[in-house]
């Protein structure tokens, strides 16, 4: 019920979401990934093993300066610190600063992860965020497990099933 | 001396009363008052009562026994001590094996039927409630007859006097335990698997309740109230809590409003929301009338403008690991948000 009612409102937010996102941004943050892209990917990561191995589906804003910026700014501003601590050290939620990634680390995973929630205490912030600030909430959060002296631009360091 | 004798008296019955006392506390389960607990209690006196009077007649039967002995026989040529002769002492031990025999099998049958009466009301219970056990905090469905006649709260539940309530009992997470000792006994609530209890209040009043298998660092601080109210006021109760939340007035309350939506509405529900989307998050306690709740956190705090400004601003420090962040808000954020919580009336 609940899913069905997240994937209609991101059907729903296709037709305008990309338009939005270009008038208020004036700049281009490319397309945005499609909902039928999105509920293809599977939940799995360290913990739970993958069912199938996920589709690559870009962050538009993955090597945007200035939008992880903005997520970052988003993870203090929606209280993510108030569970994960600031730069995602961890505390009644579970760290983002490592490499092991609960419901998986790729970005269309972390940006589900956002959206629908997860048991034992992942809200989901479907309702409180649009789609674009969520994509640059998860570019933001992938930076966080890069050691200090990787770039931002720097492709993920791992291909292995379950790590970035 | 008879200074004494009040003083030996007084150290011996004080601690006895102040054990009755707490006998019939809020967690005193040796007195209860529903037909779901009577029989039980019942039994447990009826045991209790038995259990010491055997410990005092076997005490007493031994003690005769040890201060009565004959004396030794004195030892025989070879320098052995011979044996008593049998003065028929053996047949003590049959007649003591067939009391036993006899109470054994009477409390069996005692708790037979016992376990019989308590398993379930007597009638078809009035209403039936779905509880579900989070860490740490309990959160309760009120269903209609219609299907989106739905009311859910948190903590406090209110059932009418004199009429069987039922129980569905689910967990989100751990096995917990639903306990409301003047009402009923223990019911596990298990992930997975649904249980069910009922409870019947046989007189108005509060029946504190708590979680009964150790859950988690907060397992302490689940404790649950259980109001019985006579028919008319449960029904004016339960409407008063099914009716939307009215909208803030107050300047204050008004940009509390929007710290709430933004803030706090991600994990808790306020129903009908004036702002027409309203905080619709499913994580936290329902916050509809949160205001009409003698307590916050599950009996951790009474439910005052002081603790709502304590549990907002730092829940970590007054519940450790409960699933409330530390939220981090300015003062006038802070101040906001309560005198908006206190509009949930």
């Amino acid at each position: 019920m609940r899913i069905a009612s997240i994937v209609l409102r991101l059907l729903a937010g296709l037709a305008w979401m990309p338009a939005a996102v270009h008038a208020q941004q004036g700049s281009s943050p490319g397309e945005l990934p499609r909902a039928s892209q999105l509920i293809a990917v599977p939940v799995g990561g360290t913990h739970i093993p993958l069912q199938k191995p996920v589709q690559q589906v870009a962050n538009p804003y993955e090597k945007d300066p200035s939008a992880i910026a903005q997520g970052r700014a988003l993870f203090h501003a929606m209280n993510c610190v108030g569970c994960h601590a600031p730069e995602g050290g961890g505390g009644i939620g579970p760290p983002l600063s490592d490499h092991e990634w609960i419901y998986g680390g790729q970005p269309a995973q972390i940006f589900m992860t956002i959206m629908q929630g997860r048991p034992n205490g992942m809200p989901s912030f479907a309702n409180a965020l649009p789609e674009d600030s969520i994509w640059k909430l998860a570019a933001y959060v992938r930076t966080l497990s890069r050691s200090p002296g990787e770039a931002v631009n720097a492709p993920p360091a791992s291909t292995q099933s379950g790590k970035p | 001396m008879s200074r004494l004798h009040a003083l030996l008296s007084a150290a011996l019955w004080l601690p006895a009363a102040a054990a009755l006392a707490q006998v019939d506390g809020p967690m005193g389960y040796l007195f209860t008052h529903g037909p779901a607990a009577d029989p039980a209690t019942r039994l447990n006196w009826g045991l209790m009562i038995i259990s010491a009077l055997v410990t005092v007649i076997i005490g007493a039967l031994v003690l005769y026994a040890s201060l009565r002995r004959r004396p030794p026989l004195p030892p025989a040529d070879n320098g052995w001590t011979p044996p008593q002769p049998d003065t028929g002492g053996a047949s003590w031990i049959y007649i003591g094996t067939a009391i036993s025999a006899v109470v054994l099998l009477g409390s069996t049958i005692w708790t037979i039927l016992t376990l019989s009466a308590i398993a379930a009301p007597h009638r078809e219970p009035s209403l039936t409630l779905e509880v579900t056990a989070h860490q740490w905090w309990w959160e309760v469905r009120y269903r209609g007859s219609r299907k989106p006649d739905v009311m859910t709260t948190a903590n406090e539940i209110h059932i009418p006097v004199g009429e069987p309530v039922h129980f569905r009992l689910e967990s989100d997470d751990v096995i917990h335990s639903f306990w409301v000792p003047k009402l009923g006994g223990k019911t596990d609530v298990i992930p997975g698997q649904t249980n069910f209890a009922w409870l019947q209040a046989d007189r108005p009043g509060i029946y504190r309740g708590q979680c009964a298998e150790f859950c988690g660092p907060q397992h302490a601080h689940m404790a649950l109230y259980v109001v019985a109210q006579e028919r008319p006021a449960f029904d004016a109760w339960l409407e008063g809590q099914k009716a939307a939340a009215g909208a803030p007035q107050s300047p204050q309350a008004v940009s509390g409003h929007d710290v709430f939506m933004s803030r706090c509405s991600v994990c808790h529900t306020v129903r009908g929301d004036s702002a027409g989307a309203g905080a619709a998050g499913r994580l936290g306690p329902d916050l509809t009338h949160l205001m009409s709740r003698s307590t916050i956190a599950a009996g951790r705090l009474p439910n005052n403008t002081g603790s709502l400004h304590g549990w907002v601003a730092n829940a970590q420090a007054i519940k450790p690991g409960t699933r409330m962040p530390r939220m981090d808000l300015s003062p006038e954020d802070l101040h906001a948000v309560v005198s908006y919580l206190e509009t949930l009336k």
